[in-house]
């Protein structure tokens, strides 16, 4: 059908597959409304893997629980929608939820062995999400789900259908959950962490794979994360996430090599590059605010270098920044700029 | 009386033969029948095992076989090596083992004498902390009664299996491996949190098992310190940071008049970052990264020389974790610290370290100066873990370098235990195990393939690549 739009910002041709336009998630609590997400928007396209990166608390794996309507109450989705193939989704109750997610949104967590249920054998669950979500007869969708298990890389397939969970080691049972998040072929995988309970020989294995299947399948990919290396190597767009709101968003390449929000530009100085000795890595002073007393303005303001008087009152919206797009004054368009941000 | 006496010194003599087969320490071909009923895997084994041990280490393996074997000191002892040797470093106890040590200890001494050619001052030689043929197996088996109700052998896991370094005053050692590979062990052991079931740990040349007294041993205690992997566990969340920072002071008896130690503490907290006002809140009042910070100030609060760190940003963001790390090196330079840096991340060893021992089920695989080791690994893990590492510049390639998984440590291949997972295996590696070996650069490789050329001849491509 249409081209994955990986080098476009904004997919032009036709409509994006999955399109999140101003979410906000309020946790409301005795001392106030917590403001979660504000304000996030993003386009994914068919077949592309947005990466999702951001410091623990930045509302990344929110964001995905908020697409797929497994928002923790009391959380809500305040405002905003999020439109899967044109259709909003964000109201979706009950069976007609149910029967999206997995079909048409599937999910793959963190931690393997809690996705899993302990007390069936992998092929009952395989063969059970395929009944539930496609038209087929219990025998085809056994061999179905040997065929997948093949295609995950586990050895064997034909014995290793009928084990249980706690008989894989933890990339097999993440593989498996592959698996299963692919097997009723939905169009977008929301993949939360889902390397980070892995060893880093594994999660290079599990990387490689995921890439590779929705490359195959055609499957478009959230994956959300805090490691910039899995992001760099998978991702074709990346969107930075700080305080519950989109800082940077860009093809991957460009924010790697050419970061352009003072934050993004901070996380990758922060992280050691093997080939460069450096004697000290840069530091982003402070921490990430808590949800009670995210400042005004611009939330990253009091850790940035570069912040002037229009970022403590203002809050920026994401505007073209070389070849992404960032939330920061310093890129406002000269007859726009005040103050002069360099 | 005497009988159950008789009885329990039996088992116990049993249950420390056990332990020795496991160990892979004693050459004990078919002397206790209970053992041997017990543990064929051991038996098996032990001559595999003990092969590469007396290869790497000449001078010293026959000295720890027998410092931990004469206490059970079973009749049938085959290998007949005296107890004189055992008694030697008793008797001569520091300055003389200090002394012997860069004599006789060709292994240890070896990477100090590689980290001199790149070292910021060369007088330090002498290394602080010296481990030597570490070991250490936890038990696993089932309960007594089930056990023997199911005619099961004792299961061991070897968690440390014979690793030995050296790390020179005011200097950066680094352990990388995976999940269960050994490396929070060997921290413990050193903090003496685990008591090793065979080797030395030699601080400042006086073997740590050897000091005797408490007042001695809360002297030598006092020089060393650990940091924990999880700042949210390691913290008493009922006390104030005040308190916890203080603790250490106290404990040691370093000062006695409570406005001297707030001054300390004031200070302490200062050095780390954080302000001295900060001592009357309470734990959970704090981010990750400023508990850590808490942890690193109560870990200098008894001016230790030497400080353990257990994976101590694994559990932070990356922009906290670059502050963590400043902050480690900064308190280095200023404070003359030597570091046991422990950590599965790559990037940040190579960040962190001067020296690197690459880990995989039990034993040092590779050990080499850092750069070195990063520029030219030779082990084929070394390599492996290298391609698992993000590169920025080269996304999008498929990483077919990698394959496969830890296997279970209790169980663990025959041989050279990455064999199932090394491109380069042949007979021999399934076979036996491969001891460290000293390449002409102070490198060491335990790798039969490195060894015999074979590597060079395959991945010898790839190695120029990585180098470039």
């Amino acid at each position: 059908m249409i081209a994955p739009a990986v080098f476009q910002l904004n997919v032009a041709g036709g409509v994006p597959l999955l399109s999140v336009r101003n979410l906000r998630v309020e946790f409301p609590s005795r001392r106030g409304t917590l403001v979660a997400l504000d304000d996030v928007s993003f386009d994914i396209a068919r077949g592309e893997v947005l990466g999702v990166v951001g410091e623990s608390g930045a509302g990344k794996s929110l964001t995905g629980a908020a697409i797929i309507g497994l928002l923790e109450p009391p959380g809500r989705i305040a405002g905003g929608e999020i439109l899967l193939d044109g259709e909003a989704i964000h109201e979706l109750r009950g069976e007609t939820m149910r029967r999206l997610r997995g079909r048409r949104i599937a999910m793959v967590f963190q931690d393997p062995l809690t996705s899993l249920n302990p007390l069936y054998t992998v092929g009952e669950q395989l063969v059970e999400t395929m009944l539930t979500h496609l038209d087929l007869c219990p025998a085809a969708a056994r061999e179905r789900a040997l065929a997948l298990l093949d295609e995950v890389g586990i050895p064997a397939p034909a014995q290793r259908i009928d084990h249980y969970p706690h008989q894989f080691s933890g990339g097999m049972r993440q593989r498996v959950v592959i698996a299963l998040a692919l097997c009723a072929e939905p169009e977008l995988i929301i993949a939360d962490e889902p390397t980070t309970a892995l060893d880093v020989s594994v999660q290079a294995q599990i990387i490689a794979l995921l890439r590779r299947l929705c490359r195959q399948h055609h499957t478009a990919v959230m994956l959300v994360t805090h490691d910039m290396g899995v992001i760099a190597e998978t991702a074709d767009r990346v969107a930075v996430m700080y305080a519950g709101r989109v800082v940077e968003i860009g093809p991957v390449d460009e924010v790697v090599r050419a970061p352009a929000h003072p934050y993004t530009r901070g996380l990758m100085g922060a992280i050691p590059v093997l080939g460069a000795e450096v004697d000290r890595l840069v530091q982003i002073d402070g921490a990430m605010p808590r949800l009670d007393a995210i400042p005004p303005g611009c939330a990253f303001h009091p850790r940035c270098s570069e912040a002037f008087a229009r970022c403590r009152v203002e809050r920026p919206a994401l505007m073209p920044a070389g070849a992404t797009r960032a939330a920061c004054w310093l890129y406002a368009p000269a007859e726009m700029a005040e103050g002069g941000g360099r | 009386m005497s009988i159950i006496e008789r009885a329990l010194a039996k088992a116990k003599q049993e249950d420390r033969a056990a332990v020795e087969e496991a160990e892979g320490l004693v050459h004990r071909v078919q002397a206790d029948p209970v053992a041997d009923a017990g543990l064929p895997g051991g038996v098996v084994d032990a001559p595999d095992l003990v092969a590469p041990a007396a290869v790497r280490e000449p001078a010293t393996a026959p000295d720890v076989r027998v410092e931990t074997s004469s206490e059970a000191g079973p009749a049938g002892e085959p290998e007949g090596t005296g107890r004189a040797p055992a008694s030697v470093p008793a008797h001569a106890g520091a300055e003389a083992s200090q002394a012997s040590a860069p004599a006789s200890l060709s292994t240890p001494a070896a990477p100090c004498a590689a980290a001199t050619r790149r070292v910021r001052d060369p007088g330090a030689v002498a290394p602080l902390l010296r481990v030597e043929d570490l070991h250490c197996a936890f038990d696993v088996s089932k309960p007594w009664l089930e056990r023997v109700l199911e005619r099961e052998p004792r299961r061991w896991l070897r968690a440390v299996d014979g690793v030995s370094f050296a790390i020179p005053r005011g200097r950066t050692f680094a352990l990388v491996g995976e999940s269960g590979c050994g490396k929070s062990t060997v921290a413990r052991l050193i903090v003496g949190l685990h008591e090793p079931s065979a080797g030395r740990i030699v601080f400042d040349g006086r073997d740590v098992a050897e000091v005797r007294g408490s007042a001695e041993r809360q002297r030598l205690r006092r020089r060393f310190q650990m940091i924990f992997q999880d700042p949210y566990a390691s913290l008493n969340p009922r006390w104030r940071v005040e308190r916890i920072i203080a603790e250490p002071i106290r404990v040691f008896g370093l000062e006695t008049d409570d406005a001297a130690i707030r001054a300390r503490v004031a200070g302490l907290l200062g050095q780390v970052g954080l302000s001295p006002a900060d001592g009357a809140k309470y734990p959970h009042e704090f981010s990750g990264g400023q508990r850590q910070r808490i942890c690193i100030a109560r870990a200098l609060a008894n001016r230790p020389e030497f400080l353990v760190c257990d994976e101590p940003t694994s559990a932070l963001d990356v922009s906290v974790q670059a502050q963590i790390l400043n902050l480690m090196r900064d308190l280095q330079d200023e404070l003359g610290l030597t570091f046991l840096f422990i950590s599965h991340d790559l990037a940040v060893v190579r960040h962190m370290a001067d020296e690197v021992g690459v880990m995989y089920l039990g034993r040092i695989v590779e050990i080499a100066a850092s750069r070195t080791l990063f520029e030219r690994p030779r082990h084929p893990y070394t390599r492996m873990l290298l391609a698992t590492i993000p590169d920025f510049a080269r996304r999008g390639q498929a990483d077919d370098a990698v394959r496969g998984e830890v296997p279970n440590p209790i169980s663990p291949p025959s041989g050279c235990s990455f064999h199932p997972r090394c491109p380069l295996a042949d007979e021999r590696c399934r076979r036996e195990a491969p001891a460290l070996r000293e390449l002409d650069d102070g490198q060491r490789v335990a790798c039969h393939a490195v060894e015999e050329g074979r590597d060079m001849a395959r991945a010898g491509a790839d190695v120029q690549e990585e180098a470039s």
